[in-house]
């Protein structure tokens, strides 16, 4: 069986290097991986610059070979049916199955080759931006940006109570209006009390103070290069600095005071001691308000996170776009799927609109939860039937399709976060369950279908 | 067909009758389901071991459909069939069996070394066989010149010939050719008949369609005739063609005088005029010995075909 598939896998391969497919599609990423930074600026900042060249070009790389792989997977049994060429095929001692697989591991071999040239040009790239850099930028960037640090969160504000009062509270006030709600909007509703009970907690008023812990788990590289980032998110979106007093504990050894401003809207950082906090030890942070009249608003969900270096950026890139290449298999397996079941025009045009609703599906779901859509107290509009028929579909999509639009490893790359070995897992492990299921049904439906006329 | 043939014992997978088709019926229906062509209309033919049987008929007579219920490629609306006694959806039973399709619908980015070695891979072939017959095929074929070029810039007979070489590479029991000849040069169409003669010999089975009436009547023993999608007339070539209440008698040429009285004896016993006439050689077998007897300009490139591949006439 292996040989077969690999027989259908090399062809498909050879297809896209002869048709010149692959080469130009590298020659557009390398154009776009090479104008995009001279294009998109950052704030001019060192590690603004190497934020933009990661996150903005590897994500208009990741867009452009996604956009190609599901062109590449639709047409890859769907223009094999059309042009008949399927019938030497299928007439030989192959099962559809290995048709089918052939077909997907030769796009998968299109997606590696393309993500090993995105990941050597990237690397290249960076290589050659911050050699000019002198050594006191590189060594920042080496601990802010070009490394894989472990995030652990502070321990979270406890408002389970406060939130079912005023849930209650919100849900009475709405009946007696005489408006019925739906299962999605009481969770929008749910949701932006919470961000709402949450802001009010996260905010520090002149000469007032709020502490927070952080519990350094047991797995945690310590003894690495370790700081405090903090969160500050402006109310009104402009850019304030505001003074404080921090002051960090941890053990009876460890103590430290700093007098800081912290500025809004910027990733402020306070550098630790590398043996600042033990495995197991809480950090107990504090902080004071110094300021003359403004209250301080730290960000609800992260106002403060302890990160510690875990690994090389090296091995956080590949990791990266080991992610992506899960997501592109996923992407290639759903393309293979629908050019199974329709013409290739037909199937492309699903494809894409399925992957655009499930987005979109995707966004309301992350914008609900970051309270964009539906602020206290405004009451719910009366929903038409097609507006109930939509949100179910598209909320429906986002549902299936979550687990895999959840696989985002570009926003912690590009900020120095880990993409941890189990993250890669768990993508490889949701690209094998979806995968296999569109196999199953796409395979049922190949040895079912004629492949004459 | 030659005893020979019969003889020649193929292992577990040769069964007393190749092809069973009972009851064939083939319809097509439109985007709703509802019926719009009877390509096939209840036909029953068997292909025994061993014999070379073509299908004939005017375009739209069901031939190629009934191909592609064979090969699986198309379900029957109706009726059964039974390729090497088993089902035609079955991969164990397409192990042995060979295909030229009436297009070569082959990949034109492949080279055809490449284009063989990819069909040999999806028989399980090993490599080092692979390799071998790939060899002795393009050889046969007369495309070892040209085959390291991508099949896209060939012509229509070379595309046909790679056809051809990818329908045989699993040395098959039953080789199904749907107008095998098309588009092929005098010579290779030699080549493909005594390829089927060959493999004939070593007890394997042929079913071929064409449009080219000599060529069937050339090399096929039996004859399977559709006509809007049933059999018309079916039988041995002979049985159908032979004229028994005529004969032919071939003599040499005599003096005047001697073949007056010949003439003259024979209209007393017949009691008609005798057709009399100078036998003549076929148009393939003249063009093939103006080819053979060019001698100081040899065919080369294209039109120079080997004898057939030696693990398909026994001979490796």
């Amino acid at each position: 069986m292996i040989g077969r598939v690999l027989a259908v896998a090399t062809l498909t391969l050879r297809g896209a290097v002869r048709s010149r497919a692959l080469f130009g599609l590298a020659v557009l990423l390398l154009f776009l991986m090479i104008g995009l930074p001279m294009t998109v600026k950052g704030s001019g900042s060192p590690a603004s610059d190497v934020n933009v060249l990661l996150y903005y070009t590897l994500g208009c790389a990741w867009a452009v070979i996604m956009v190609a792989t599901l062109l590449l997977s639709c047409a890859g049994i769907s223009r094999d049916i059309e042009q008949e060429k399927i019938r030497l095929v299928a007439v030989k001692p192959v099962r559809k199955t290995e048709i089918w697989l052939g077909k997907w591991f030769g796009v998968l071999a299109m997606n590696a080759v393309l993500l090993v040239f995105v990941g050597v040009t990237v690397s290249g790239l960076l290589s050659w931006k911050i050699r000019s850099w002198d050594p006191a930028t590189k060594k920042r960037l080496r601990q802010t940006v070009l490394v894989a640090n472990r995030t652990i969160p502070h321990r979270p504000d406890d408002i389970g109570e406060d939130l079912e009062r005023m849930y209650e509270i919100e849900l009475d006030s709405i009946k007696e209006h005489g408006r019925e709600t739906s299962a999605f909007q009481r969770k929008r509703i749910r949701g932006s009390i919470r961000h709402a009970l949450l802001t009010a907690y996260s905010q520090v008023s002149p000469g007032n103070g709020k502490a927070w812990q952080i519990d350094i788990p047991r797995a945690a590289k310590v003894g690495e290069p370790m700081a405090l980032h903090i969160n500050f998110s402006p109310l009104s979106g402009e850019i304030r600095s505001e003074r404080g007093s921090w002051s960090l504990s941890a053990g009876s050894d460890s103590e430290l005071v700093i007098e800081d401003r912290i500025v809004a809207g910027m990733g402020n950082r306070i550098p630790l001691p590398d043996d600042f906090v033990s495995r197991g030890q809480t950090l107990s942070v504090r902080f004071e308000n110094a300021t003359g009249g403004s209250s301080v608003v730290f960000d609800p969900e992260a106002a403060i996170e302890l990160r510690i270096r875990e690994s090389s950026f090296a091995r956080n890139l590949f990791f990266s776009l080991l992610v992506i290449f899960c997501q592109l298999a996923l992407l290639s397996a759903f393309g293979l799927a629908a050019g199974t079941f329709f013409s290739f025009p037909v199937a492309t045009f699903v494809a894409t609109v399925l992957v655009f609703l499930s987005m979109t599906g995707h966004y309301f779901v992350v914008s609900e939860k970051s309270d964009v859509l539906s602020p206290v107290g405004v009451q719910p509009r009366e929903q038409s039937v097609f507006h109930a028929v939509g949100e179910t579909l598209v909320l429906g999509l986002e549902r299936i399709s979550g687990p895999a639009l959840r696989l985002n490893s570009l926003v912690k790359l590009s900020n120095g976060l880990l993409v941890s070995l189990g993250s890669v897992f768990h993508a490889m492990l949701v690209v094998i369950g979806y995968s296999a299921v569109l196999t199953f049904i796409s395979c049922i439906y190949l040895s079912r279908r004629e492949l004459a006329a | 067909m030659t005893s020979e043939a019969v003889d020649r014992d193929e292992g577990s997978h040769e069964t007393a009758l190749m092809i069973e088709a009972e009851g064939l019926v083939k319809v097509f229906r439109d985007f709703w389901r509802r019926p719009k062509v009877r390509a096939v209309d209840g036909i029953d033919f068997n292909v025994g071991s061993g014999e070379i049987v073509g299908l004939l008929g005017p375009n739209g007579s069901g031939k190629s459909t009934t191909i592609k219920m064979l090969l699986g490629l198309l379900f029957p609306s109706a009726g059964s069939i039974r390729v090497l006694g088993e089902s035609p959806q079955d991969v164990t039973a397409k192990q042995r069996i060979g295909y030229l399709p009436e297009i070569s619908d082959l990949y034109s980015f492949l080279t055809p070394r490449e284009t063989l070695d990819f069909y040999g891979r999806l028989f399980g072939l090993k490599r080092k066989i692979r390799r071998s017959r790939i060899e002795q095929l393009l050889e046969m074929v007369g495309l070892t010149h040209a085959a390291d070029r991508q099949v896209g810039e060939f012509s229509m007979g070379m595309k046909r010939r790679v056809g051809l070489a990818q329908a045989l590479v699993n040395d098959p029991l039953l080789l199904i050719l749907d107008e095998p000849t098309a588009g092929l040069d005098p010579p290779a169409c030699r080549q493909v008949k005594d390829t089927m003669l060959a493999m004939v010999r070593r007890g394997k089975s042929i079913v071929l369609s064409s449009h080219l009436l000599a060529d069937v009547e050339s090399v096929c023993d039996r004859l399977v005739i559709l006509h809007n999608g049933r059999i018309r007339a079916q039988g041995s070539v002979k049985d159908l063609l032979t004229q028994s209440d005529r004969l032919s008698v071939t003599i040499p040429v005599l003096p005047p005088e001697k073949m007056k009285a010949l003439l003259h004896a024979l209209r007393d016993h017949i009691g008609e005029e005798p057709q009399i006439e100078h036998p003549s050689m076929d148009l393939e077998r003249f063009f093939l010995d103006v080819i053979e007897h060019a001698g100081d300009s040899p065919l080369t490139g294209a039109g120079h075909h080997e004898g057939i591949a030696r693990y398909l006439d026994g001979t490796e």
